[in-house]
C-alpha cells in the first residue's frame, strides 16, 4: 500500500495520501496519521514526494520548452538532455515498480537508497532552472549558469550538469563550426556571441564629424554600437537563419560572450568569420569575384579537418577550452595567411596603399602644389558646400592630374573624391570665437570694414577626400581607418596651402623690398611651417611608412597587417600632435595667424607702404606668443620622453638655439 | 604643365654649361640627343615637362633659348650629337657675329639693339606653357656677352615678367691672379649690380673654387673647360632635381628659394655638391652615408665658391642651408646627421633669426649607375660670400683709381658722358657687401629700416 502510494507520488509529486501544496513545497498537507503506516515511514514517504516534486517541475519546464519552440537552441538543446535523465529517472522508477510487484516484502528504505542519486540531482536542477527562468538567459548566456552548477564537490551532480552543459556546448561548436568554416552565422534566435551588425553605420555614409572633433577624431567609433546592437538582436530574432552579408557586418556581442572563453578567442572567431564573408563574398564587383573562384587553396580539406576536430571535442563531457584555443588558432593562422597572400600578391595591397599615400598623404607634391595654386581662391570664397562647388573642385583636380600625366601613376583618381564637410555653425561657435578674436583685432586696427574673416569655416579648413574603397579592400580599409587618413589630410592640405600662400608673398614682393619687417615676419612664419611640414611628411610620415611596407612584406599574418596599418595611423597623429588638444590648438592658432597675415598683406599690396606698422607688429606678436606656447608645451611633453620623435621636430624648430636663446620666440617683431 | 622653367644661355660660358646641363638632363630622364625618349625610359615617374616640352612628333625639346653674340661656341653645338635637340627658333646668334670684345658695355648696348628679336623668343617660349614659374639664366659675368647682354635681359625680364622668378647660375672670374680679360672687374661690378636689382637668386660659381675643387677632388692638375663646365651641370641638375623627381616637398622653384632666401638683397647662394667623380676616378669609392654627405658639404673646401670663415672682426655665418639628399634614405638617418652636425656646431648659423639646415629629399635618376648609394647638394646663404664681392671691389677700385681701360666703355652711348654708372654699381655692391655682414649681428633685423630712414633724411 504504501509502497504503491510512494511510487505514485514519486511520479506525479502527489497522492491520494500525500499531496504537497502547490504554491508552498515546503508545506506538507496529509493525513497527520495514518493507521497503518508508520511514523518513520511517512517521514520517508514525505520525502519521496518531494522527489516526485521536483520531477514535476523540470518535466513541466521540459514540455514547456519542447512545445514552445521560440526559447532557443541552447535552452532546446538543455530539455533535451534533461528530459533523458528524467527519462532514465522513469526508467529508474519502472525498474522499481517491478522489483515490488516481484517482491512485496520490500520498504520503503529501498526505495529511498535507489533513488539517492535524485534526491540529490534533483534539488540542483530545480534550483539550476528557477535561475534560468528568473533571469531570463539565453543562448551562450545560460553557458555560464550551467557551468557554475558543474563547480560541486558531489561527482553524481556534477558530472549530470556536466552532462546538460555539454549538450549545449553541442550547439555552441556546431555555431563555432559553421562560422569557423563557411563564415556563415547559424543562430535563428540571435544567441551567439557574434552578431550581425545591422545599423550600416552611420559614417558609411561619408558623414563626418564636426571641426572640432574631427581633428582629435581617432578610435570609439566602434564602442558605442554593440548595446544598441544587442538589444536589437534580443528583442527581435533574426528572420533569416543563413545569413552572409557583406564585409564587416560580423560583431562581436560581449553580453552573450561566456566568461570562460577568451576575449581574444572570440575576436579570433569573428575574424575568421569576416575573413570568409570576405572571401566568398557576393559584393557589387562580379570581376573580383571571379578572380577569387580561381583561388587555388583547397578551402574543403580544410574545412573537413577543422570540422572533424571541432566533432571530437563535443564528444567528451568537458570542452577542452585549450583544444579548441589551438583549433580557431590553427584556422586563423592559416585564414590570415591566405588572405595576407591573397591581399598583398593578388588585390596589390601595396600599390594601393602608393595610392592612399599619393592622395591622403600627399607624396606627390607637385601635384597638390598645382591644385593649390588653382584653387586657392575658390576654396578660400568657400563658405559652405555645394554639388557645383564640389564638382569645380574634382574637375581641377582631374585637370591637374592630366596637366602633370599623372594619370598612369595615380590610376585610382576614380575612387577618390574631394569633399567639403562644412560643420554645422553651432558646434564650431566656441571654436570660431578665438580665431575671431584674434583677427578682429588686427582687421580692427585697419580702415577696412569688412566682416573678420574665419580660416577654419573656409573650404580649405573642411576639405576631405571620399574614398571609395572596393571589395576586397573594404577589409582593410575601415572607416574608421578612413576617418583617421581624412583627419591628416586635413592637417597636410592646410599646411599646404598656408605654405603656398607664404611663398606666393614672396614673390609679390620680391620687387618690394621696402619694408623688411613684412620679410622678417614671413621668413619666420615660413621657417614654421616649413619645418612642421618637413617633420609631419619625411620624420615621421614617410619613415612610418617605409616601416609599415617592410613588415607588410615580412608578415605573414593578414590580420597583423591589418593591425600595423591601423598602428601607422595612430601613431602618425599622434606625432603629429593632434591627440595632444593644447599643442594641436596652438598649431591651428598659428597657421590661422599665418593664413590671415598673407591676407591682410595681399589685400593691401599695392599700398604696401602705408601700411601701419603696428598691424605687423601685432601679428608678430601673436605668432611669437602661440611659437611660445607650443614650443613650452612641446618641450615638457619632450621631458617625459612620451613621443620619439618629438625630438626630431625641436631640433629642428631650435636647430641654431635661438628659440632657446630667446626665450621660446621668433624674433622681436 | 604647370611650374615651366625656362633656361637662358647667354654668350660662351653660358651656352657651354647650357649644353652640359641638357647633356645630364636629357641622360637623368633619359631622352636621346635628338630628343627622342629612349625605350628604357617609358615608364618613368619623373618629371620632364618643367624643362622640356614635346613636339608634335613626341620629342622633347629643352625650352631654352641659346643666345650669343658671336657664333663659336653655338656653332660647336650645332656641330654636336646634340644639334637636332634644340628648336632652331631658339638659337639666336647675332647677325653681326663680331662679339662683345670682353666689353660689358659692348655686351648690354647689343643687347638694346636686339631686345626685340631676343623678346620675342622669350615671349614666344613664355606663351608655349600653361603657367611658367621662371627663368634661369646661365652666364659668365666677366665676358662681354653673359655679363653685358645678360645684364641688360635680366633688367627686361624683371620688368616684362615682374611676377616670374629669375634664377641665374654665374660664373664668377678668378679672383687670385691675373685675369685673362683685363676689364673683368668692371664688367663683374656692372653685372653684379644688376644680380642684385633683378635677379631673385644667384647661385655663385666662382672660377676660383671649381678650379680648386677640380684639382683637388678630381685630381688633375689642369682640369678641362670641359670638366669644370661639368661641375656647373652637376650643380645645376642638382639643384633642380626636386622639381624633376617630385616627392612630398620642394615641387616648385618657389620653395626651394624663398626657403633660402629671408631678405631680397640675401640671395647670393653658394653651392657644394658630394661626392665628386670624374670619368677616370670611378674606382675610387668612398663611403657614402647621409651623414658623411651632410658633413662634407659644410666643408669649405667643397663649396663652389670661395669664402673666408672670417673678415673685419665678424664671423662670417649661414643664413640659411638646403640639402638636396639624392638617393634611396631613410628619414632617421637625416635626423642623426642633423643631431650630430648641431653637437659638433659644423655650421655657425645667424644670430638675428631661427635657422636650420633643411633637408630636401630627392629620387635618383634610374637611368644612371652610380656607385654611391646617396649624393648630396648644398645650397646655402652664407654671409661670406661678402669676401668674393669684396676681393672683385678691391681689384675694381684699383683699376677705376687709375681710369684704365676705360675708354673701350667711353665709347658706347652709356659711358660717353659720364662714369656714374660705375660709380652707382659700386655703391649697390657696396650695400650688397654692407647688408651681408649687417645679417652677421643680432640687430641685422632693424637693418632695413635704418636703411630706410637714411634714404629718407
Amino acid at each position: 500500500m504504501a509502497l504503491h502510494e510512494a511510487l505514485i507520488a514519486l511520479q506525479t509529486g502527489c497522492s491520494g495520501l500525500l499531496t504537497l501544496k502547490q504554491d508552498d513545497p515546503h508545506f506538507k498537507k496529509r493525513f497527520p496519521t495514518i493507521p497503518y503506516i508508520h511514523q518513520g515511514e511517512l517521514e520517508i514517504l514525505d520525502r519521496l514526494t518531494q522527489i516526485g516534486r521536483h520531477y514535476r517541475t523540470l518535466d513541466e519546464y521540459v514540455q514547456n520548452i519542447l512545445k514552445n519552440k521560440t526559447s532557443g537552441l541552447y535552452i532546446l538543446s538543455f530539455a533535451f538532455e534533461l528530459r533523458s535523465i528524467l527519462q532514465s529517472y522513469l526508467h529508474c522508477l519502472s525498474q522499481l515498480e517491478h522489483e515490488c510487484l516481484q517482491n512485496t516484502s520490500l520498504t520503503l528504505s529501498h526505495l529511498t537508497v535507489a533513488l539517492t542519486d535524485y534526491t540529490l540531482l534533483f534539488p540542483a536542477l530545480v534550483s539550476l532552472i528557477n535561475t534560468l527562468q528568473s533571469t531570463g538567459y539565453r543562448g551562450c548566456q545560460i553557458l555560464d549558469i550551467i557551468r557554475r552548477s558543474t563547480l560541486d564537490g558531489n561527482t553524481i551532480l556534477s558530472s549530470t550538469i556536466k552532462k546538460l552543459l555539454c549538450a549545449c556546448h553541442r550547439i555552441l561548436i556546431k555555431q563555432i563550426t559553421s562560422i569557423l568554416t563557411q563564415g556563415q552565422i547559424y543562430d535563428e534566435y540571435g544567441e551567439f556571441f557574434i552578431g550581425l551588425n545591422n545599423n550600416i553605420n552611420v559614417e558609411a555614409m561619408g558623414m563626418t564629424t564636426p571641426s572640432i572633433s574631427r581633428m582629435t577624431s581617432t578610435v570609439a567609433s566602434r564602442s558605442h554600437s554593440p548595446d544598441r546592437e544587442r538589444q536589437s538582436v534580443l528583442q527581435t530574432p533574426q528572420p533569416n537563419s543563413l545569413i552572409t552579408p557583406g564585409y564587416s557586418q560580423y560583431q562581436l556581442i560581449p553580453e552573450m560572450l561566456p566568461s570562460y572563453i577568451p576575449l581574444q578567442l572570440a575576436d579570433k572567431i569573428l575574424f575568421i568569420g569576416e575573413s570568409w564573408l570576405l572571401l566568398k563574398n557576393n559584393d557589387d564587383d562580379d570581376n573580383d569575384r571571379k578572380f577569387l573562384l580561381l583561388n587555388p587553396i583547397d578551402y574543403d580539406e580544410q574545412n573537413h579537418l577543422v570540422q572533424q576536430q571541432l566533432y571530437a571535442l563535443t564528444l567528451s563531457d568537458d570542452l577542452n577550452m585549450f583544444e579548441l584555443e589551438r583549433i580557431i588558432e590553427h584556422a586563423r593562422i592559416d585564414l590570415s595567411l591566405t588572405l595576407r597572400n591573397l591581399f598583398v600578391d593578388r588585390f596589390h595591397l601595396i600599390d594601393e596603399l602608393e595610392q592612399i599615400r599619393g592622395f591622403y598623404l600627399i607624396e606627390r607634391g607637385e601635384l597638390y602644389t598645382l591644385f593649390v595654386n588653382r584653387t586657392n581662391q575658390l576654396l578660400l570664397n568657400t563658405k559652405k558646400s555645394t554639388n557645383a562647388i564640389e564638382n569645380d573642385i574634382n574637375e581641377v583636380f582631374k585637370q591637374c592630374l592630366n596637366d602633370l600625366h599623372l594619370e598612369t601613376i595615380l590610376t585610382n583618381a576614380d575612387k577618390f573624391k574631394f569633399k567639403l564637410n562644412f560643420p554645422h555653425s553651432d558646434t564650431t561657435a566656441q571654436e570660431i570665437s578665438g580665431a575671431r578674436r584674434l583677427l578682429s583685432r588686427t582687421q580692427g586696427l585697419t580702415d577696412n570694414s569688412n566682416t573678420p574673416f574665419d580660416f577654419w569655416s573656409c573650404g580649405w579648413a573642411n576639405l576631405s577626400i571620399q574614398y571609395r574603397v572596393k571589395y576586397p579592400m573594404k577589409a582593410f580599409f575601415s572607416e574608421n581607418c578612413k576617418q583617421r587618413y581624412n583627419d591628416i589630410f586635413h592637417l597636410l592640405i592646410i599646411l599646404r596651402y598656408v605654405q603656398n600662400e607664404l611663398n606666393s608673398l614672396w614673390l609679390a614682393f620680391k620687387n618690394k623690398n621696402k619694408n623688411s619687417l613684412i620679410w622678417h615676419l614671413r621668413n619666420s612664419m615660413s621657417f614654421f611651417i616649413d619645418n612642421f611640414q618637413y617633420y609631419i611628411q619625411i620624420d615621421v610620415l614617410e619613415y612610418k611608412y617605409q616601416q609599415l611596407i617592410r613588415s607588410i612584406l615580412s608578415s605573414t599574418d593578414f590580420q597583423q597587417i591589418k593591425h600595423l596599418h591601423e598602428l601607422f595611423l595612430a601613431d602618425i597623429q599622434t606625432h603629429s600632435f593632434m591627440l595632444l588638444s593644447t599643442a594641436y590648438q596652438s598649431i591651428k592658432n598659428i597657421l590661422s595667424i599665418c593664413v590671415s597675415f598673407c591676407l591682410t598683406i595681399k589685400q593691401q599690396e599695392n599700398t604696401i607702404n602705408n601700411l601701419d606698422e603696428n598691424i605687423l607688429r601685432q601679428f608678430g606678436k601673436e605668432f611669437n606668443d602661440e611659437i611660445r606656447l607650443l614650443f613650452g608645451i612641446l618641450g615638457m611633453v619632450q621631458k617625459h620622453n612620451a613621443l620619439p620623435h618629438l625630438g626630431v621636430f625641436l631640433t629642428r624648430l631650435d636647430f641654431n638655439r635661438f628659440l632657446t636663446n630667446n626665450n621660446g620666440s621668433f624674433g622681436e617683431f | 604643365m604647370p611650374s615651366e622653367i625656362i633656361t637662358l644661355q647667354l654668350g660662351q660660358c653660358g651656352n657651354q654649361i647650357g649644353m652640359e646641363f641638357w647633356k645630364q638632363l636629357c641622360a637623368e630622364h633619359g631622352i636621346s640627343p635628338e630628343g627622342k625618349l629612349e625605350p628604357f625610359a617609358r615608364e618613368g615617374s619623373d618629371r620632364k615637362d618643367v624643362f622640356f616640352y614635346q613636339a608634335d612628333d613626341q620629342h622633347y625639346i629643352p625650352r631654352a633659348v641659346l643666345l650669343d653674340l658671336e657664333p663659336r661656341v653655338i656653332d660647336g653645338i650645332m656641330k654636336s650629337p646634340y644639334k637636332h635637340l634644340y628648336n632652331p627658333e631658339n638659337v639666336y646668334i647675332s647677325k653681326d657675329g663680331g662679339g662683345a670684345g670682353n666689353n660689358w658695355a659692348q655686351g648690354y648696348h647689343q643687347g638694346d639693339k636686339l631686345t626685340e628679336e631676343i623678346f620675342d623668343i622669350i615671349d614666344r617660349e613664355a606663351d608655349n606653357g600653361d603657367s611658367l614659374e621662371g627663368f634661369v639664366l646661365c652666364h659668365s659675368i666677366a665676358g662681354g656677352t653673359g655679363s653685358g647682354m645678360g645684364s641688360n635681359i635680366l633688367e627686361k625680364l624683371n620688368d616684362r615678367f615682374p611676377k616670374k622668378l629669375i634664377q641665374t647660375y654665374s660664373v664668377f672670374p678668378m679672383t687670385n691672379e691675373v685675369a685673362d680679360v683685363v676689364v673683368q672687374p668692371y664688367n663683374s661690378v656692372l653685372t653684379l649690380k644688376r644680380l642684385t636689382e633683378n635677379a631673385d637668386c644667384t647661385v655663385v660659381l666662382d672660377n676660383t673654387a671649381l678650379n680648386r675643387i677640380a684639382t683637388e677632388r678630381l685630381k688633375k692638375a689642369t682640369p678641362t673647360l670641359a670638366e669644370l663646365n661639368q661641375l656647373v651641370s652637376t650643380i645645376m641638375s642638382g639643384s633642380t632635381s626636386t622639381l624633376r623627381y617630385p616627392g612630398y616637398m620642394n615641387n616648385d622653384l618657389i620653395s626651394l628659394i624663398s626657403s633660402l632666401i629671408p631678405t631680397p638683397r640675401l640671395h647670393f647662394l653658394i653651392s657644394a655638391y658630394t661626392p665628386l667623380t670624374s670619368d677616370n676616378t670611378e674606382s675610387e669609392v668612398r663611403k657614402t652615408t647621409v651623414l658623411d654627405v651632410m658633413r662634407r658639404l659644410l666643408q669649405p673646401k667643397n663649396a663652389m665658391v670661395t669664402t673666408a670663415s672670417r673678415d673685419k672682426n665678424l664671423t662670417h655665418c649661414y643664413v640659411s642651408i638646403l640639402n638636396i639628399i639624392q638617393g634611396e634614405v631613410d628619414p632617421s638617418e637625416v635626423h642623426k646627421s642633423l643631431m650630430r652636425i648641431r653637437e659638433r656646431k659644423l655650421a655657425e648659423f645667424i644670430p638675428w633669426g631661427p635657422a636650420s639646415i633643411q633637408v630636401a629629399l630627392s629620387k635618383k635618376s634610374p637611368y644612371i649607375t652610380t656607385q654611391h648609394r646617396v649624393s648630396g647638394l648644398m645650397l646655402a646663404n652664407h654671409t661670406g660670400i661678402s669676401s668674393l664681392f669684396d676681393r672683385m671691389c678691391d681689384h675694381y677700385d684699383k683699376l677705376i683709381k687709375r681710369e684704365a681701360f676705360i675708354e673701350n666703355f667711353r665709347r658706347l652711348p652709356m659711358f660717353k658722358d659720364n662714369l656714374d654708372e660705375f660709380n652707382d654699381s659700386r655703391e649697390v655692391v657696396q650695400q650688397l657687401m654692407d647688408e651681408y655682414r649687417a645679417a652677421t649681428r643680432k640687430d641685422y633685423i632693424n637693418f632695413g629700416n635704418k636703411q630706410a630712414g637714411a634714404q629718407g633724411e
